[in-house]
Parts: C-alpha cells; sequence; structure tokens
C-alpha cells in the first residue's frame, strides 16, 4: 500500500468519524446514518466484485446470491440456533466461498465469459431457494427478530452504535484489498486481466488465482450479508434478487474498476441517489441507465478518474502561475 | 539468496541433454504440424531453429512450453517429461518464453511488467498478502530489485515507470525477454526477437541475446533473420513441413543441400 492510499484510508477514516454528528445537526439529513450503514454494506460487497471485475477480469451477475446466502445463514444459526451472529457470519463466509469455489472451478477453467453465466443462473436458484424452502427460509415472507450482534457486553442496539462497526469492518475489508492490490498477487491478477496467455507464461495458475479471488469476493459479499440481517433484524428474498447483482455491478463500474476505491466511491453514490431521486418514483431506473451511460462514454475509468483528472488539472493550473 | 540459487543451477546444467525431443509429432485435425521429429538441446548454449513459414517452429515452441500437447512422443526437460505438465507449471521449472506477436501486459508499467515476471521465484499467497504478514514486504522489495537490476542489464532503464504499451516497438521486444529472463531460468525461447526490428535494434537484441546466453541461461531461439541467427548460435535445427531437415553447426547448415532446396528452391540449389 502506497503513501497515497495510506492518506485516503485516514482521510476516509476521519470523514468517517465525524460524518453522523454533522449529519444530526439538520433535520432534513438526520436519517442519513442509517444510509450510511448501508453504504458500508455496500462497500464490502462491490469492493470484492471490484477485484474480481477490475483485477482478475471476470464478471459476476449473481453477488446477491452470496450476499444472500451470508444474511440467511447468519440470520438462520443466531435466530433458529440461538447460537451467536459471529459464528452466524464465519458460517456465511465459509459456506458462501464454498458455493464460490464450486461454481469457480469449472466456469473459470474456461476462457471466456462462463462464471457471468453460470452465477447468473446460479443467482436465480438462490433466490427460489429463499422462497420456496419455507421451513427454513420463511418463504417470501421472511422472517424477523434476528438477534442484534454485540461486541463483548457492547449491543449495537442503536444506529449509531452499528455505524461504527459497520464501517470498522468496511475499513478492515478496505485495507485488506489495498494490500492484495499492491502485492505480487495483485500484479499477478492484473496480468491475468492484460493477457491470460502471457500471465500462464509467467508462471502464473491464472484458473487457480481466478477461483481464489472468486473466492474471496463471496466472502466479502457473506459478510456484508450477515451485517445487513443483524442491522434490519428481518429478512426476505427480495433484496437478494438479481437486480441487486446487477446494481453492484454498477456501483463497481461507475465508481470505476481500477481502483479498490472505485468501489467505495459507486456504492457511495449509488446507495444515496435512490434517497435523492425518489421524487422519480420508478423512473430512476432511467436515471441509473443515464448516469452510467455518461460514466462508460466520458469517464470509462469511473468516478474515481475524476481524482486522478482533477489532479492533473491543478497540476497545470499550479504550473501556470 | 533464493534467485541466488536458481541462477547458479543453470549454470552448471551445461549438461548433455537439457532438452530431449523424441519422436514428437503434433497433428490439427488431420492437418500435421510436427512429424516424428527428434533433437536435444545442450546446456548453456544458443540453439536456433530455423526454417520457411508454416515449417512448425511456434508449434514446437508451444509445445514445449505446454501451451500444446503432443499428438505423439515425449518431450523431456532434465529428464522430466513434460508432456502432461501444466504451461504455468513448465514456467516454475525454469522455462521461459517470449512472443512473436509482443504480448506485454499493457495495463502495467515495464517496471511492473519484469516484476510479474518474476512471480515465480516469489511464492506469498493471497491470505499472506491481505494481512501483510511476515516476509511479504521482504519479498516485495528483492522483487523490485531483482526486476530493476534485469531492467538495466537489458539496458531499458530509461523506460522503467513507462506503460508498456506506450514504449517503442523495439523496446517492446526487449521488455518481452527482459520478463522472461528476470527469473533466470534455465531456458529461454526466443520466438522471432527480431521480428520488426530495424539492423541497429537487430544487432543491440543479438548482443543482448548472446549476453543472456553467457549468463548460464540455455537459449532456443526461433528466428528469420539469418545474419542474427548465422552470428549467435551455437547449433541450429532446421525444419520444414514438420521435418526435421538439417542440425549442426551455422557453417554445416549453410552448405547442406537439403536447407538450401528448402529456403531457394530446387532449381537454384541444383544450379
Amino acid at each position: 500500500m502506497g503513501n497515497t492510499n495510506k492518506i485516503g484510508v485516514l482521510v476516509l477514516s476521519g470523514i468517517i468519524i465525524f460524518l453522523p454528528f454533522i449529519f444530526s445537526r439538520w433535520e432534513a439529513t438526520s436519517y442519513y446514518p442509517t444510509v450510511m450503514v448501508f453504504v458500508a454494506i455496500h462497500c464490502i460487497i462491490a469492493t470484492g466484485l471490484c477485484l474480481l471485475l477490475g483485477f482478475a477480469g471476470q464478471i459476476s451477475l449473481g453477488h446477491a446470491a452470496f450476499f444472500g446466502i451470508g444474511a440467511y445463514a447468519s440470520g438462520i444459526i443466531s435466530t433458529k440456533l440461538g447460537w451467536s451472529p459471529w459464528v452466524g457470519m464465519a458460517a456465511g463466509m465459509v459456506i458462501a466461498s464454498g458455493v464460490a469455489y464450486g461454481i469457480g472451478v469449472p466456469s473459470l477453467r474456461l476462457r471466456g465469459h462462463y462464471l457471468a453465466m453460470a452465477t447468473l443462473g446460479f443467482g436465480v436458484i438462490v433466490y427460489i431457494v429463499f422462497n420456496e424452502f419455507v421451513s427454513l427460509t420463511g418463504g417470501p415472507s421472511g422472517f424477523g427478530d434476528i438477534p442484534r450482534m454485540s461486541i463483548g457486553g457492547l449491543q449495537l442496539n442503536t444506529t449509531f452504535r452499528f455505524y461504527y462497526f459497520a464501517w470498522f469492518i468496511a475499513m478492515i475489508v478496505l485495507i485488506l484489498s489495498l494490500n492484495v492490490v499492491h502485492s505480487r498477487v495483485g500484479r499477478a491478477l492484473r496480468a491475468i486481466h492484460g493477457s491470460e496467455l502471457a500471465a500462464t507464461a509467467q508462471g502464473i495458475d491464472v484458473s487457480g488465482y481466478k477461483v481464489r479471488v472468486f473466492m474471496l469476493s463471496a466472502a466479502y459479499g457473506a459478510v456484508a450479508g450477515s451485517l445487513y440481517a443483524h442491522y434490519v433484524t428481518f429478512i426476505n428474498p427480495p433484496p437478494f434478487d438479481i437486480f441487486f447483482s446487477l446494481k453492484l455491478l454498477m456501483m463497481v463500474v461507475i465508481g470505476g474498476t481500477g481502483s479498490v476505491w472505485g468501489a467505495f466511491a459507486g456504492a457511495a453514490l449509488l446507495t444515496f441517489l435512490p434517497e435523492w431521486l425518489s421524487f422519480l418514483e420508478d423512473f430512476d431506473v432511467l436515471a441509473y441507465g443515464l448516469l452510467l451511460l455518461v460514466i462508460v462514454m466520458f469517464l470509462p475509468e469511473g468516478l474515481i478518474g475524476l481524482v486522478g483528472r482533477s489532479h492533473a488539472l491543478a497540476l497545470r493550473i499550479l504550473g501556470r502561475t | 539468496m533464493h534467485w541466488l540459487s536458481g541462477y547458479w543451477v543453470g549454470r552448471e546444467s551445461s549438461m548433455e541433454k537439457l532438452l530431449e525431443i523424441r519422436d514428437v509429432s503434433k497433428n490439427f485435425d488431420g492437418v500435421t504440424a510436427i512429424e516424428r521429429l527428434s533433437f536435444n538441446v545442450t546446456g548453456g548454449i544458443v540453439k536456433s531453429i530455423i526454417g520457411p513459414n508454416g515449417a512448425g517452429k511456434t508449434t514446437l515452441i508451444n509445445m514445449i512450453t505446454g501451451i500444446y500437447r503432443p499428438t505423439a512422443g515425449q518431450i523431456l526437460f532434465k529428464d522430466r517429461l513434460l508432456n502432461n505438465v501444466k504451461p504455468h507449471r513448465i514456467s516454475a521449472l525454469g522455462i521461459r518464453r517470449t512472443f512473436q506477436t509482443v504480448e506485454l501486459f499493457e495495463n502495467m508499467t515495464v517496471m511492473e511488467n519484469v516484476m510479474v515476471g518474476y512471480h515465480v521465484r516469489s511464492h506469498k499467497g493471497l491470505v499472506s498478502c491481505a494481512f501483510r504478514m511476515p516476509g511479504v514486504k521482504t519479498e516485495e522489495s528483492s522483487t523490485r530489485e531483482r526486476a530493476f537490476e534485469y531492467i538495466r542489464f537489458v539496458g531499458i532503464e530509461h523506460y522503467a515507470d513507462r506503460m508498456a504499451g506506450t514504449v517503442p516497438f523495439g523496446v517492446q521486444r526487449l521488455v518481452e525477454i527482459a520478463r522472461a529472463g528476470v527469473s533466470r531460468p534455465e531456458m529461454l525461447l526466443l520466438d522471432e526477437p527480431a521480428a520488426g526490428l530495424n539492423e541497429v535494434e537487430t544487432a543491440e537484441a543479438s548482443r543482448l541475446i548472446k549476453r543472456i546466453c553467457d549468463s548460464g541461461v540455455t537459449v532456443i531461439l526461433v528466428e528469420h533473420d539469418m545474419k542474427m541467427v548465422m552470428s549467435i548460435s551455437d547449433e541450429i535445427l532446421v525444419i520444414n513441413y514438420g521435418r526435421k531437415i538439417a542440425e549442426g553447426s551455422p557453417e554445416e547448415v549453410k552448405s547442406d543441400p537439403a536447407v538450401i532446396e528448402a529456403y531457394l528452391g530446387k532449381s537454384r540449389a541444383h544450379a
């Protein structure tokens, strides 16, 4: 992790710490901490998807399913078995990455977008299971009374507390991911993205790395799902459908696939956007489409590309004076 | 000192048969690309493989590096059968290659490209890297050191921080060689390293290949530029239509009637 990233992590941590105090000063933004909890949750999944898409060059159209597996595993284990939510979270991670291994090994051995097809089907299957396995999942009406998480004796039962907890996890995910990107493994992943043939010639186990990154991104998805379940304390199938998978992909593409920061930027924007566009009602989909179009056409490196561009612009202006 | 140990293994291996091709054939849907070809490569030399277009030279390289599997016959590297070994494993065993159509990672800098070439000599995995476990930092800095050392050896240090896709074509060819050579393989397969280079660049590349060989790396060179082939090869293998038509020193091959015939046609050869 370079110096720019360290500064970035510090600045973001600072912003995160003070944001609730700023929001609470105005009536109109008083519920923003709640939205920010979802931003943190989305950041975690989007980061995994960003590693998969931007660094290993693979698309998952079923990441909402891993989110769902994390939520349901954690919810069922803590509610029906009465075990600690932490056990639920760990179980969700293990199940999600195990399933990712099962899907990844056959589909990532082939060159091409077989993973996209496999995950598309997988997402649909998981969604059907959530709806139909009524005895376990509660079917379409879901189930509630999921216990809250606690650290030591501290119950995470207020938005304020959960906000800091969720962002703490999101920052850990960010730091771990930045470490991966700026390492031998991250280089190998970018090499695979650049040219699979040449990567193989450098002794890189192309399909092995793809499977590992896919498993990692599935585990991130499960962590996010577990946070969701214990924050909302109620789960039913709709949040885990194919449209959420697509929204996650949009977060990554709009934020920028070349950097983990892009996933954070995209997750933040696409989580707040529905709040700001609520007056459009069902037509907000058009706004997303327009946004995606504009980004792909004019800012292919994503929102995060703006940082680099404004930096270059600032240097030019400073250089002139 | 891991990289050094590999380096010295490379030096010691001037054995009789570093690579042995035994009766190898390759068919593509009934078309024979290589037919019952046998030859050996002695350690520590530059061995060139020449032949007219479509003779099967690149097919041969692809078989040695595991991208294609032979239809029949055996490929042995230090007496180890390579036929069913995966390409990335073959790379890790110490056989590295470059590509005729430059295959750089254009999304990365020259330096990063060469660092990727050092992949097989470093070992930290996903989890170790994520948690910055002990040793990750030292491995990273030694990788950087080795890469820059080799970039200087190849003579492209001025381009180290440029994106690989933006440097001149001649430099891109050298980056390919640096990326393949940085791990100090025992054997380096160069697939037409002079293609697209001008005369000055070709002469430079020839000197570089000679220096790489002198550093203890056995070189297999596939090339059309006869000046380069004749000036740096210790041995030459000539193939045509997937069969061996001659093998020997540059002088022997140059005067071989079968070679002249393959290159110039029958009438001129008999004239």
